[in-house]
């Protein structure tokens, strides 16, 4: 009973539980307890007919006995009388358990009984249907008078014409008593190997599943991005699935590998001919060569901005990296007071060592040395670069970061404008305004945001916020 | 003033050599990486013009070499993708500044005078020498106010001695960073040109230093 799961995997229907412990433990405890059930019932069965057997046996000596007694009984007058003593006591103890009787096998009658019948009968049925030995012996079990369980055999013997039963019965009750006990010591020894067993089985499957864990931790660390593939040696059977996992994952950095070389390989082509072009363009003025060198800008900033999303969509369905974050901006800022020396601004950066963006180096830096430079160009005397770690560790989460400059800041109604696209808030400087679009795009590609604010001393602020995670401590 | 131009499309190379030229610096142009790594190790520039995708060396590498041999000219990168990433690492590996391509030529000459300027320690694009004013960014000498004309063999000249005013420049120094390697140098062109300098300026700026150079200075 199985169904098609979408993806062709074949699941069983509810009989199984979804787990391979479940699955390893329930059939483990299961063909224990089988195993401890049938062996409990043949040791006890063995025991039985052992116990039972010797009983016989027992028995078996008294009907000898009484056989050799009677036979001369016969010989001499025909009769049969006391056996005198046949060794057990018993056979003269009222209502002992302990009997004999001798029939006639021909019409079933009673010729004699033992002192201990005190005169009742043995309720044998003629035909004594009880089992019967290799050696003739009937033997089984009875009811006696006032009800006690009796053991009883049955010999058939032949002196002279007489053909006669002899049947010894003995009480029964130590017989089953030792029967009992050994039933008990076997249900308690089982149970505790079954007990035992159980937790076996569980060691066992924990044990043996270890490597599933070291497989899920493995993943864990790439998602994290603190590796590229499942390191360390894993079972044979498991060794296969590490590898493809391996390869699957390479090929898919390959594939971004590819895609990056590709759209830069393009962004190279274009760019060129556009500044050819865009300089001859200023070159000889005319009305022509303005629309020639405004499309050109035009073409420039589409370019880059598909280019943009088809990398960072091929990103998101494959690869998992993630980026620490303070080297990069010590990096930035190292930068931006090289190219703004003749400034003397100062910098500070305030950013938690464990802190890692959720996303490629490039990115981060594409966002932040936008910020830090315009943070720079605007700023008067301090840059200051903070974040804080994403909320509840969890695992992409968004972290918070926070870039101040002490400059003139954005009035309140400019702000959409300068996080607009395609317009330039400051005419005066090179480059495509603030960049700030740009910033805001890659921000909400990765799920996170951008927003302005005033710092406490009339600055900027700009408030980046992407996702992140935190690298386990060392 | 002497540059160098290292970049390998050619369109752009002759563009950029050429602006450079009329704006009056001697250019020497290398069009893959490890000539101009080898330029920029053998000869003595003012500033160095850097494009980064260049073929057989990276202009990375390159930039990476120069500074690890001493090589303190300063450097200004031209980034195909107007990415961060290209212009940090840039920045990090030696450059002193960076243009985005598509550009302004006027950008360039900009940044690359700026650059000049900020070696030789100076604020503004205004050199002065007594009454003589040189103004770098339009190449134009006021003496006392009044303009003065200047072939560009003398202007490159008196540039170079206003930049590194008050330094003793030796003959050799001067016709190293004044003409590009295929000019052919007579020693003599140095004291024609200075001596005519000393003519058409008013004061005496230029000073002789014997056996070791000339100097620019204020006038005592």
């Amino acid at each position: 009973m199985t169904r098609n799961e979408p993806g062709g995997l074949m699941k069983p229907a509810r009989l199984w539980p979804n787990s391979l412990s479940g699955r390893l433990f329930i059939t483990g405890a299961l063909v224990a307890s089988v195993v401890l059930s049938l062996s409990a019932l043949i040791l006890t069965q063995a025991y039985r007919s052992s116990a039972e057997s010797a009983f016989d046996d027992r028995l078996d000596v008294y009907t000898k006995i009484l056989t050799g007694a009677f036979a001369s009984q016969i010989l001499d007058d025909g009769e049969i009388g006391d056996p005198g003593n046949t060794g057990e006591q018993r056979f003269r103890q009222p209502l002992s358990g302990w009997y004999w009787v001798v029939r006639d096998r021909s019409d079933g009658r009673f010729l004699a009984a033992s002192d201990s019948l005190t005169g009742e009968t043995l309720d044998l049925p003629p035909d004594m249907p009880f089992e019967v030995d290799a050696a003739g012996l009937k033997k089984g079990y009875l009811t006696g008078p006032d009800g006690r369980y009796l053991r009883i055999v049955e010999r058939d013997i032949l002196v002279g014409e007489s053909a006669l039963s002899i049947a010894v019965s003995g009480d029964a009750g130590s017989l089953q008593a030792g029967i009992a006990a050994f039933q008990w010591t076997v249900l308690v020894t089982q149970t505790v190997f079954g007990v035992a067993l159980v937790l076996l089985i569980i060691f066992q499957v924990r044990f043996g599943l270890r490597p599933l864990s070291a497989i899920s931790r493995g993943l864990t660390r790439i998602r994290n991005g603190e590796s590229r593939r499942l390191d360390g040696t894993f079972p044979t059977e498991i060794e296969p699935l590490v590898t493809e996992m391996n390869a699957l994952i390479q090929s898919n950095q390959d594939v971004i590998d590819r895609a990056r070389t590709q759209v830069g390989n393009l962004a190279h082509a274009l760019k060129t001919p556009l500044s050819v072009i865009t300089n001859e363009a200023d070159k000889t003025p005319s009305p022509f060569a303005e629309k020639v060198r405004e499309q050109a800008v035009l073409m420039r900033t589409q370019v880059q901005v598909y280019l943009d999303r088809a990398r960072m969509a091929a990103q998101s369905r494959g690869s998992i990296t993630s980026t620490p974050v303070r080297p990069v901006v010590e990096r930035l800022v190292r930068v931006m007071l090289k190219l703004y020396a003749h400034r003397e601004t100062g910098a500070d950066v305030d950013i938690p060592d464990t802190l890692r963006f959720s996303g490629e180096r490039q990115d981060l830096e594409e966002v932040l040395g936008n910020i830090i430079d315009n943070a720079f160009k605007y700023g008067a005397r301090h840059v200051t670069v903070r974040a804080r770690l994403p909320e509840n560790g969890i695992a992409n989460g968004l972290m918070t970061m926070e870039i101040d400059d002490d400059g003139p800041g954005i009035p309140l109604a400019d702000r959409e404008k300068a996080l607009g696209r395609g317009r330039r808030l400051d005419e005066t400087s090179a480059g495509s305004g603030l960049g700030l679009h740009i910033v805001s795009e890659i921000a909400e590609l990765y799920g996170g945001s951008l927003s302005l604010d005033d710092t406490p001393g009339g600055g900027l602020r700009v408030r980046l916020r992407l996702p992140a995670t935190e690298s386990p401590p060392e | 003033m002497r540059v160098l131009v290292v970049e390998d499309d050619p369109d752009l190379n002759r563009q950029l050599v050429a602006a450079l030229k009329e704006a009056g610096y001697a250019v020497d142009s290398a069009t893959d990486g490890e000539e101009g790594h080898f330029l920029g190790d053998t000869e003595p520039y003012d500033a160095v013009i850097l494009d980064l995708g260049l073929p057989v060396k990276h202009g990375i590498s390159v930039l990476e070499d120069w500074r690890r041999d001493g090589r303190t000219h300063p450097v200004l990168i031209l980034t195909a993708r107007d990415r961060w990433s290209d212009k940090v690492a840039g920045i990090d590996a030696g450059a002193d500044d960076y243009v985005a391509k598509p550009f302004h030529i006027e950008e360039v000459l900009a940044r690359i005078r700026a650059l000049v300027r900020r070696t030789a320690g100076l604020a503004s694009n205004e050199i002065a020498c007594g009454d003589i004013l040189l103004d770098s960014r339009t190449g134009s000498v006021t003496d006392g106010g009044k303009p003065v004309k200047l072939t560009s063999h003398e202007l490159r000249l008196l540039s170079y001695l206003f930049h590194h005013k008050g330094r003793v420049i030796s003959r050799t120094e001067l016709i190293e960073h004044l003409y590009d390697q295929d000019f052919d140098r007579d020693s003599n062109t140095i004291e024609v040109f200075v001596g005519r300098l000393r003519k058409k300026l008013s004061a005496d700026i230029i000073e002789t230093v014997r056996g070791l150079g000339y100097r620019a200075s204020d006038p005592q």
